[in-house]
C-alpha cells in the first residue's frame, strides 16, 4: 500500500496527516498516472464483473440447474393398491411386501465370502456354489433372489451379512384355491405383474379404479443421499387405490372348485368351468375354470392357463339353448306347453336331415316333453311355428347378439350374422344349440330370464368400488319374456328334472322345486362335427324363489362310452354336488308342500 | 460506572503547537460545582465531580466508537450465523430422524400387510378345511330334510297340558302360598 501511495504521488502533509494530497498532485503527469491506474483498475475489474455476469446471468439457469439436480431428487410416492375383497368381507387379494436380496461382491471382504454364502444360502434357499461364483465376480451388483417372502428377509437381516442387502418390492397375493397348488378364483382376478399392472380378469377390468395415482415429492438430499427435509419440498399426494367389493362368496367359490376339478378328473376331461350367478341381481357368486393356476406364481405359468374359458372362449351351447327357443316362442304365442306335434325323430330343413338325439320315433309329444326329453325335432318344429323373424329377434333379446358387458377383462364373442346370411338349415341347428356360438356368460344370462320372472340383468362380478355401488351393478333389468311365459318355461323346467333328463340333478328336499336342462354339443374340428363335446347343465333352485342359477360345461369328456359324456352324466351331477354345498352354506331349506 | 470511552481520552497534541483552549466540558455539572469552581481562583480537581453514570443518558451513536460498532455488527452478524447453522443442523437432525421414523413406518406397514394376509390365509375355506381333516371333520353326505308337519291350531278344543314337571315339594310350597297370599302369581314372580 505504501508503495502505491508514494507511486500515486500521495504525499504525507505538512500538518502530518494521511492521505492529504500535496501540491504535486496537481501535476499533469501525476494525473496521467492516476487516470491510467483507473482505466487499468476498472478493465481488470470489468473483466471480473463480465465473467460474473457471464456465470451469473447468462448460465444462471444451466448452473442453477446443475445444483439443483445435485442437491434435490423428486421421489415418487407409490399409491396402494387397492385391495379384493368377497361378498362378506373376506380379502381375496392382499398386498404384501417381498424382498428382492442383492449383493455388493466389492463390498464382501475375501475372508468373509464363505460365510457370506452360507448366509445368504440359508435364507434364500439358493446353492452355495452359485453364491461364491457371484461372489468371485468382479461385477458390482447383482440379484441373488427376487421376491423372496417376510420370513426369509428376517432371517437375512438377523445375519448382519456385509455386502448384502434387501429391497422391498409390493407384490400381489391371493388366497389358497380349491384345488393343489392354484389360487382362489385365480382366472376371475387375474393377477398384477412385477410393474403393477392388472393381468386379466378383474386386476386387469378395475385396473385405473385400484392402482390409484402415484404422488410425488421432490425434496434435498445429502451427499450420502439421504433426504433432507427443510421445508421447501412440493409435495402431491398419491391417489389411493379403492378397494373392490365382489359378488363372490368365498367359501362358495372354493366348493365350486373342488366339485369341478373333480368333475373333470373323473370324467377325464381336457377341462371344466362354473358359473353361478344370483338370478335376480346378476352378481357372480362363484366362477371357476379348472385347471387354473397358481397366481402368486404366475411368472412360472404357461400363458395359455391366464386364458378364461368362460368369458374368452366360445362354446356351442346345445340343448340348453332349447329353453331359449321354447321361451321365445312361448312369449310369441306361437306354441304352448301342452301343445302336441308329431315327431318321427327326425326332420328335414332345407335339405338337411336333421335327427334327435336317440333318431327314435317319438309319436305325439308335448312341448314340455320336448324339453323334457330334449328333443331337437320339437325344438324346429318351435321355430318353424313362430318363424325365423321372431326366432332371430328372440336371440338378440335374450343377449346372444352382443357381449355380455360383464366387468371382467378379455370377453370374447360372436355377434350374430345377418338374418339373410343364415342358411334354414343353420337357423334350425341354432334351434337346439349348435351352430351358434356364446360364452358362458352370455349363456347364463340368456338362461337366468326364466328365474327372473322375464327379466334379463346386468351380469357383473364388482359390487362396490371404493364403498359405492359400481355403475355396471346398477344396470337396470329389461324384459325379455313376459312373466306369464317365464311362469311356464319355469313349470317345463321344472319338469326336465322331474321327469325328464335333470334327474342327476335332482337334490333331496327340492326335488319338486328345481329347474333345470342338459346340454350336450358337438365340437366342431376343420368344418365338420366330432365325437368330442362340451357337456353342460344349466339349472337354479328352489324354482319357487331362486336363490342361484349355475351352469356347468366340461369340455371334451373321455368316458368308456360317447353316451356317458353327455351332459346329464357328466355336468349334472357336478351341479348337484356344488348346489348341495350352496343349499348348506347358505341354509336354503325346502318350501313345506313343494 | 464511565461508559463512555470518549472520557478521559485527549488528542494527541503536536509537538511545538499551543496548548489549546481548555474545551467547554460537554458533561452536565451538577449546578452546585459550577458555582463552586466561579468564585475561586485555584481550582481543586476534587471539586469537579462527576455525575453518578446512571444519570448519564447519551445516544446510541456516542456510545460506542467506530470499531465498538464494527464489532457489535460482526458479533450480530456471526451470532445470526451460528444460529441459523445451528438451526440448520437441527433440521438435518430431524429430516434423518424423520426417514429413520418413515422406514420403520415402512417396515410396520409391510409387517401388517404380512399378517393380513396370513389372518386372511388362516380364514380361508382351504385352510379351514385342511384343519377340519386334521380333525377328523367332514362334512355331512348325504343330508336329510325333516319335513315340517303342520298340524293347524283349532281354537275350540285346547291344546293338551304337557305334564307338569315340577317337584311335589314345590307345588304344595306353591298351593301353600296361594292360600296364604290368595294370589298365584306369588311364586311365579319369584322365578
Amino acid at each position: 500500500m505504501a508503495l502505491s501511495a508514494k507511486a500515486a504521488g500521495f504525499r504525507r502533509g505538512r500538518s502530518g496527516e494521511r492521505g492529504r494530497i500535496s501540491a504535486g498532485s496537481r501535476d499533469p503527469s501525476f494525473r496521467l498516472r492516476a487516470l491510467w491506474l483507473l482505466a487499468a483498475a476498472l478493465l481488470l475489474a470489468s473483466l471480473i464483473w463480465g465473467r460474473l455476469v457471464y456465470w451469473q446471468v447468462a448460465q444462471h439457469s444451466k448452473l442453477a440447474g446443475d445444483a439443483l439436480s445435485q442437491y434435490s431428487k423428486v421421489i415418487e410416492l407409490p399409491a396402494t393398491r387397492g385391495m379384493v375383497y368377497d361378498r362378506n368381507g373376506q380379502p381375496l387379494a392382499i398386498n404384501e411386501v417381498v424382498y428382492s436380496v442383492f449383493i455388493s461382491p466389492d463390498q464382501v471382504p475375501r475372508a468373509k465370502r464363505d460365510a457370506v454364502a452360507q448366509g445368504v444360502s440359508s435364507a434364500t434357499g439358493k446353492p452355495v456354489e452359485e453364491i461364491q461364483a457371484l461372489l468371485a465376480s468382479k461385477s458390482k451388483f447383482a440379484y441373488i433372489a427376487r421376491r423372496q417372502p417376510k420370513a426369509a428377509a428376517d432371517r437375512l437381516k438377523a445375519l448382519h451379512l456385509p455386502g448384502v442387502g434387501l429391497e422391498p418390492e409390493s407384490q400381489r397375493s391371493y388366497l389358497p384355491g380349491g384345488s393343489p397348488n392354484t389360487t382362489l378364483a385365480a382366472n376371475l382376478l387375474g393377477f398384477v405383474n412385477h410393474q403393477g399392472i392388472g393381468q386379466y380378469g378383474v386386476e386387469a377390468f378395475y385396473q385405473q379404479e385400484l392402482a390409484g395415482r402415484s404422488g410425488s415429492m421432490s425434496t434435498f438430499q445429502d451427499l450420502a443421499g439421504r433426504e433432507i427435509i427443510v421445508g421447501g419440498e412440493s409435495r402431491r399426494e398419491p391417489v389411493q387405490g379403492a378397494d373392490l367389493q365382489l359378488t363372490i362368496d368365498a367359501n362358495i367359490q372354493h366348493a365350486v372348485e373342488q366339485a369341478l376339478a373333480e368333475g373333470v378328473i373323473k370324467n377325464k376331461a381336457e377341462s371344466g368351468s362354473i358359473i353361478v350367478m344370483d338370478p335376480h341381481t346378476g352378481g357372480i357368486i362363484a366362477w371357476a375354470d379348472y385347471p387354473t393356476y397358481n397366481a402368486n406364481d404366475f411368472a412360472r405359468t404357461s400363458v395359455d392357463k391366464f386364458i378364461d374359458p368362460i368369458v374368452s372362449h366360445l362354446y356351442e351351447p346345445g340343448s340348453t339353448m332349447k329353453v331359449v327357443t321354447l321361451a321365445g316362442a312361448l312369449d310369441n304365442h306361437a306354441i304352448t306347453p301342452g301343445m302336441t306335434i308329431i315327431d318321427p325323430g327326425y326332420i328335414t330343413v332345407g335339405g338337411v336331415t336333421l335327427h334327435d338325439w336317440d333318431r327314435a320315433n317319438k309319436g305325439m309329444i308335448s312341448f314340455t316333453k320336448v324339453l323334457e326329453s330334449s328333443l331337437n325335432v320339437g325344438a324346429i318344429r318351435a321355430l318353424q311355428m313362430e318363424g325365423k323373424d321372431a326366432f332371430y329377434r328372440n336371440l338378440g333379446k335374450f343377449g346372444f347378439a352382443t357381449p355380455s358387458r360383464i366387468d371382467v377383462a378379455a370377453e370374447s364373442a360372436s355377434p350374430l350374422r345377418s338374418q339373410a346370411d343364415y342358411r334354414d338349415s343353420e337357423m334350425a341347428t341354432m334351434a337346439y344349440g349348435q351352430g351358434i356360438n356364446s360364452n358362458m356368460v352370455q349363456m347364463i344370462s340368456a338362461i337366468n330370464v326364466v328365474p327372473n320372472g322375464g327379466r334379463s340383468v346386468q351380469p357383473h362380478v364388482v359390487e362396490r368400488v371404493g364403498g359405492r355401488p359400481s355403475l355396471i351393478s346398477q344396470t337396470p333389468s329389461q324384459v325379455v319374456v313376459a312373466p306369464d311365459t317365464a311362469a311356464q318355461m319355469n313349470e317345463m323346467m321344472k319338469a326336465v328334472v322331474q321327469r325328464g333328463s335333470g334327474h342327476e340333478a335332482r337334490i333331496e328336499g327340492f326335488q319338486n322345486d328345481e329347474g333345470g336342462k342338459t346340454g350336450t354339443s358337438q365340437m366342431p374340428i376343420d368344418g365338420k362335427y366330432g365325437l368330442d363335446v362340451w357337456s353342460s347343465y344349466v339349472g337354479y333352485m328352489p324354482a319357487s324363489d331362486p336363490r342361484f342359477t349355475m351352469l356347468v360345461v366340461i369340455r371334451k369328456p373321455h368316458n368308456e362310452s360317447w353316451i356317458l359324456n353327455d351332459g346329464y352324466i357328466v355336468a349334472a351331477p357336478i351341479w348337484k354336488k356344488v348346489a348341495q354345498s350352496i343349499v348348506l352354506q347358505w341354509h336354503i331349506a325346502p318350501t313345506p308342500g313343494r | 460506572m464511565v461508559t463512555n470511552p470518549n472520557i478521559g481520552l485527549r488528542p494527541a497534541r503536536p509537538r511545538g503547537a499551543a496548548r489549546p483552549e481548555p474545551a467547554e466540558p460537554r458533561l452536565r455539572l451538577p449546578a452546585r460545582a459550577v458555582l463552586r469552581g466561579q468564585g475561586i481562583r485555584h481550582r481543586r480537581r476534587a471539586q469537579l465531580r462527576l455525575a453518578p453514570a446512571r444519570s448519564i443518558r447519551l445516544p446510541f451513536r456516542q456510545r460506542f466508537s467506530d470499531f465498538g460498532r464494527m464489532y457489535l455488527l460482526i458479533a450480530a452478524v456471526l451470532g445470526g450465523v451460528l444460529l441459523y447453522l445451528g438451526q440448520a443442523a437441527g433440521a438435518t437432525q430431524a429430516s434423518y430422524e424423520i426417514g429413520r421414523l418413515q422406514a420403520q413406518q415402512g417396515e410396520l406397514v409391510a409387517e401388517q400387510d404380512h399378517l393380513r394376509y396370513e389372518e386372511a390365509s388362516i380364514k380361508s375355506p382351504a385352510r379351514i378345511e385342511a384343519e377340519a381333516a386334521q380333525t377328523n371333520l367332514v362334512r355331512p353326505q348325504p343330508y336329510k330334510y325333516v319335513q315340517f308337519q303342520d298340524a293347524g291350531v283349532v281354537l275350540d278344543s285346547p291344546p293338551p297340558r304337557p305334564p307338569d314337571l315340577t317337584p311335589r315339594w314345590e307345588r304344595a310350597l306353591a298351593s301353600v302360598g296361594r292360600r296364604v297370599l290368595g294370589s298365584q302369581d306369588a311364586l311365579a314372580a319369584g322365578r
